[in-house]
């Protein structure tokens, strides 16, 4: 009776979208988990009754929103010297977050064996071995965490007062200096790695040369990292834990002070910045 | 005639309430479709109008369609996202293209018991924005589904639930145009 014509070609139509939608989805969609990298420094306490590290391994990646069963079931993180680590999980549901028809996942790893820090004051882990409970089996490079002995972890001298990510690109952090100290550098290697610019102003003079840095009591301290455009997509979507180490000369003694600096945050996770980081990794399917 | 789409009515309103009790749903649209077959079922005896039969038989497909639908649903078929949009966008399309044959084919039976076209012209009308709305729609809710986009699906289920409270009250119309006639 009416425009039936118009019901059929619009179905059509529909269909045909919907069909070309589904192919672009599909092309969009990445082939793997892809594990984002965060690069952290991160402190072990240990005395004479127990030994316990200051944070869990965080591993986010991610993955296509129409996946399932893709849980991870272990994980065993290898070491700069190619040994194994056997790790307990623990899920982050609550972080989990979409984006479109991505989704990102976030775990935290437990060492199992935690005499390892007996033996070593330095270890770093900067590969993850990921078994998936559909039988998929991933190699990912998860940037690097670094554990390091509580010998550095004396906060007297620099008091940790202040840390704020400033924006998506800015993170900077203030600290109190408590006793004197005539030189201030990074344990990190991170810094050097990506060139990442470090801004740092001392009762608000900046100061170009970090290891000619004289910081008197009393002084407050502002570090800031700041992104430029021209970083890739990797560095920009990385998150950094990095502890700076300060150094201080007391009666011809050399004596290392930290402090738990600076929380880097990686620029925030976008449907855009996904694709771009896909399309850099060549992961898409 | 009366009766008969009050029942349609009440059915395309139940398919268009869901309500669950945890994982079991208290007014499944297999319920409302069952519906609108009894009103079917009492045009048609009114009428002896061939395509009211045949609109019982779509609705028994679809009423077979939903109940698949719901089964496979609280037993965790449709866990794969794929099946589960082919499933829910059949369901949608099936259900848009049964109510625009239950508009045309009662704008089809007024049309031979009146002379009264400007009336008739009217319901084409009418049925032509229901179709129009109907179609983007469908496709909106297809791409926020592909695309997981949960404020463009928010705003299009507001588009289609007042598309089909649009039909409602089309199909008002008509009863009450039908009633008027058999005066």
């Amino acid at each position: 009776m009416t425009d039936r014509k118009l019901l059929r070609f619009g179905i059509i139509i529909v269909l045909v979208f919907l069909f070309l939608s589904l192919l672009l989805m599909k092309s969009l969609s990445v082939s793997e988990p892809l594990f984002l990298k965060s690069y952290r420094e991160l402190i072990i306490y240990e005395d004479s009754n127990y030994t316990d590290y200051q944070n869990a391994i965080e591993l986010e990646y991610i993955t296509n929103f129409t996946d399932t069963y893709n849980s991870i079931e272990s994980v065993l993180l290898v070491d700069d010297t190619n040994k194994y680590y056997e790790t307990h999980l623990q899920v982050h549901d609550d972080l989990s977050e979409k984006h479109s028809i991505y989704k990102t996942k976030k775990y935290s790893l437990f060492l199992k064996d935690l005499d390892i820090f007996k033996e070593s004051d330095k270890i770093t882990f900067n590969q993850a071995v990921i078994y998936f409970f559909n039988g998929q089996k991933i190699y990912a490079d998860i940037g690097s965490t670094t554990f390091l002995n509580d010998i550095y972890a004396h906060s007297e001298y620099l008091e940790f007062s202040k840390s704020e990510s400033g924006s998506n690109k800015l993170g900077y952090n203030t600290s109190v200096v408590l006793k004197d100290i005539n030189k201030l550098t990074t344990l990190s290697s991170v810094l050097d790695n990506f060139s990442l610019p470090l801004n740092i102003t001392v009762n608000n003079l900046n100061y170009f040369d970090k290891n000619e840095l004289d910081l008197n009591e009393g002084d407050k301290l502002h570090i800031k990292y700041e992104l430029s455009d021209d970083i890739d997509i990797e560095t920009r979507l990385s998150n950094y834990e990095i502890l700076m180490l300060g150094q201080f000369i007391d009666k011809d003694k050399e004596v290392n002070v930290s402090t738990s600096l600076i929380q880097f945050r990686r620029e925030a996770l976008s449907t855009k910045n996904i694709y771009k980081l896909i399309k850099a990794r060549g992961a898409s399917k | 005639m009366s009766k008969g789409y009050k029942f349609i009515i009440g059915g395309i309103i139940l398919t268009m309430i869901d309500f669950s009790l945890g994982a079991i749903n208290i007014l499944p649209n297999y319920l409302g479709y069952l519906i609108i077959f009894v009103g079917l079922e009492s045009l048609f005896e009114y009428s002896q109008f061939e395509r009211f039969k045949q609109l019982k038989q779509f609705c028994l497909f679809l009423i077979g369609l939903s109940f698949i639908t719901e089964i496979g649903g609280f037993l965790g078929l449709f866990n794969n996202y794929f099946l589960f949009f082919i499933i829910s966008m059949t369901n949608t399309i099936l259900k848009f293209i049964f109510l625009f044959n239950l508009a045309d084919y009662s704008i089809e039976y007024l049309s031979s018991v009146t002379d009264n076209h400007t009336n008739v012209k009217e319901y084409v009308g009418k049925l032509k924005i229901f179709t129009i709305f109907g179609l983007v729609g469908i496709t909106s809710i297809g791409f926020s589904l592909i695309f997981n986009l949960s404020f463009l699906s928010f705003i299009v289920i507001f588009i289609l639930l007042a598309n089909d409270i649009y039909l409602i009250t089309i199909i008002n119309s008509l009863k009450n145009d039908f009633v008027l006639i058999e005066k």
